[in-house]
């Protein structure tokens, strides 16, 4: 049986594979992608915990983390093509229409 | 390059500081079966029926929220 640590450790390196990606990338999509591989990293920390301790709550939340991500990526997806649309990139280093 | 090098050590950085955080953990394992799907099932529609259609109304919210932002003709 695989012991609880190793999933949490798992969690822990696509956690940071998908914080790398958003601090270093500059692509629209590719930020979306890492975003989801942090909400990832979070939802298998969820399940490990939840199926160790017994208690099912935890993976009820994964499944509805899961439904979030799902919506945050269609909207984050949609604002992309907007802003294609409007400025014909989506490199974030130059869509400062927003900046103050 | 510096804002490479950057990236990659704050991201080492944070690497050691969560896996620096297991480091003696000391979690309560239950002892007994892992849950299964009958379970979840019993929970999730006793327990938690109104997050589900909550869930459910945000998730309608953003396909027809996408929609109207994706479908809009170009300025």
């Amino acid at each position: 049986m695989i012991p609880l640590s190793s999933y949490v450790m798992v969690a822990a390196i696509l956690f940071v594979i998908g914080a790398y990606g958003v601090i270093s990338q500059r692509n629209g999509i590719k930020i979306l992608m890492c975003v989801e591989l942090l909400l990832n990293g979070a939802n298998l920390n969820l399940v490990a915990f939840s199926s160790f301790n017994g208690n099912v709550a935890g993976q009820i939340f994964a499944l509805f983390s899961i439904a979030i991500a799902a919506a945050e990526a269609a909207i984050g997806f949609a604002i992309l093509i907007m802003l294609f649309r409007v400025s014909d990139t989506i490199d974030l280093d130059n869509i400062n229409v927003l900046r103050w | 390059m510096l804002a490479k090098i950057l990236n990659i050590l704050v991201a080492l950085l944070l690497l050691l500081v969560v896996l620096g955080s297991l480091e003696g953990a000391n979690w309560r394992i239950a002892e007994g079966e892992i849950a299964g799907v009958p379970q979840i099932a019993d929970v999730m529609y006793i327990n938690y029926v109104f997050p589900f259609e909550v869930i459910a109304l945000l998730l309608l919210a953003a396909l027809i929220g996408s929609i109207f932002l994706a479908k809009k003709e170009a300025p």
